[in-house]
């Protein structure tokens, strides 16, 4: 996952797109199996993505992690 | 030669989807920009199970918003690709889909699980008939007729799978599967797409096994790949809206990373 997503931000970057990316806020209680398909699991999760897709920006412009790419090299495609 | 009509790559390579639109193309954002005319929306949904609820409550709140725009193109991988057909579409009744898809199902409609002893003679932990079901129930003829016609506007939808054959990250041009009018195989990708490895059995395609697109890359986003740097935007800067269904604290853990953690019946 985090190789997709720092290509993901390189890729955008250099298409000269804008990079936009949301993702689960920590607060949602998401349990530990993503197959468990668990309704009250899976309620509370659309209710907080509906709450946060309301927000005006709900948006992060870079990724929370980006592993070990250097900060220079991040500089260069801010 | 593969349905979508390219000779499987190399292992580790990417498919041209990724790269061009069509062969002789410099890049496939540059390509549907000159097609569209004006600077993309381009929207991602990653894979992550259940989790796909929170993507499909986010969709519905953006547009609730006001704000959310109408996707140029649309990638998905896993849940996301369940989700990426009416998030093209992106009429409130298709919202109304997804909020169904993600709130009125439980395990039953997407596998039952097997005997872990049933490993000796079947290909899987469960059986995903019921996921096979669900996708028919809200991908039908009328939808497709309806991708066909986005496509006609040069609005194009991806989905990723993972060909079990070469290990490689196979992405299919959706929008095409539907102009062609060819259910059975858009049905089949997207099953394809969310069939989670050893859990859910493969799905064949013209003699090929594919699985959960996850199993290589979570994300796909065309136009990322190739071997140019693409060229400077056409009508400046787009947007890529990337709608990860994992959890912040866990990144780059995905929370389906934990698979682990799941327990065959026994």
């Amino acid at each position: 996952m985090l190789t997709a997503l720092t290509r993901s931000y390189f890729g955008a970057r250099f298409l000269g797109y804008n990079f936009k990316m949301v993702s689960i806020p920590d607060s949602v209680n998401v349990g530990n199996d993503a197959l468990a398909f668990d309704p009250k699991t899976m309620r509370a999760a659309f209710d907080a993505g509906r709450a946060l897709g309301k927000r005006p920006d709900p948006w992060m412009t870079v990724p929370p992690s980006v592993g070990d790419i250097p900060g220079w090299a991040l500089d260069q495609i801010k | 030669m593969l349905p979508n009509g390219h000779d499987p790559l190399n292992p580790g390579k990417v498919s041209p989807l990724y790269a061009a639109a069509a062969p002789g193309n410099t890049n496939a954002i540059r390509e549907f920009e000159r097609r569209r005319g004006h600077a993309l929306n381009v929207l991602s949904l990653s894979g992550g199970g259940q989790n796909g609820a929170f993507g499909a409550g986010l969709l519905i709140g953006w547009r609730e918003s006001g704000r959310r725009p109408v996707f140029d193109i649309v990638g998905g991988v896993s849940t996301g690709a369940l989700m990426a057909t009416h998030a093209l579409l992106g009429t409130p009744a298709d919202d109304a889909q997804l909020e169904e898809m993600y709130t009125q199902i439980t395990k039953k409609d997407i596998y039952e699980e097997r005997r872990i002893y049933s490993l000796a003679t079947a290909d899987s932990l469960a059986d995903t008939e019921p996921l096979a079901r669900l996708i028919a129930k809200h991908i039908t003829a009328e939808t497709l007729q309806r991708v066909a016609d986005t496509y006609a506007d040069n609005r194009v939808i991806v989905v990723g799978t993972t060909n079990v054959d070469y290990s490689q990250t196979w992405v299919w041009n959706m929008s095409a599967i539907a102009k062609d009018g060819n259910l059975d195989l858009y049905r089949k990708v997207l099953l394809a797409s969310a069939s989670f490895p050893i859990v859910f059995p493969p799905v064949e395609i013209d003699g090929h096994l594919f699985i959960d697109g996850a199993a290589r890359s979570n994300i796909v986003i065309l136009g990322l790949g190739g071997t140019e740097r693409p060229a400077s935007p056409l009508y400046g800067a787009g947007n890529l809206y990337l709608i990860t269904m994992v959890c912040n604290s866990v990144l780059p853990r995905p929370c389906a990373g934990r698979l682990v953690t799941w327990q065959p019946r026994r």
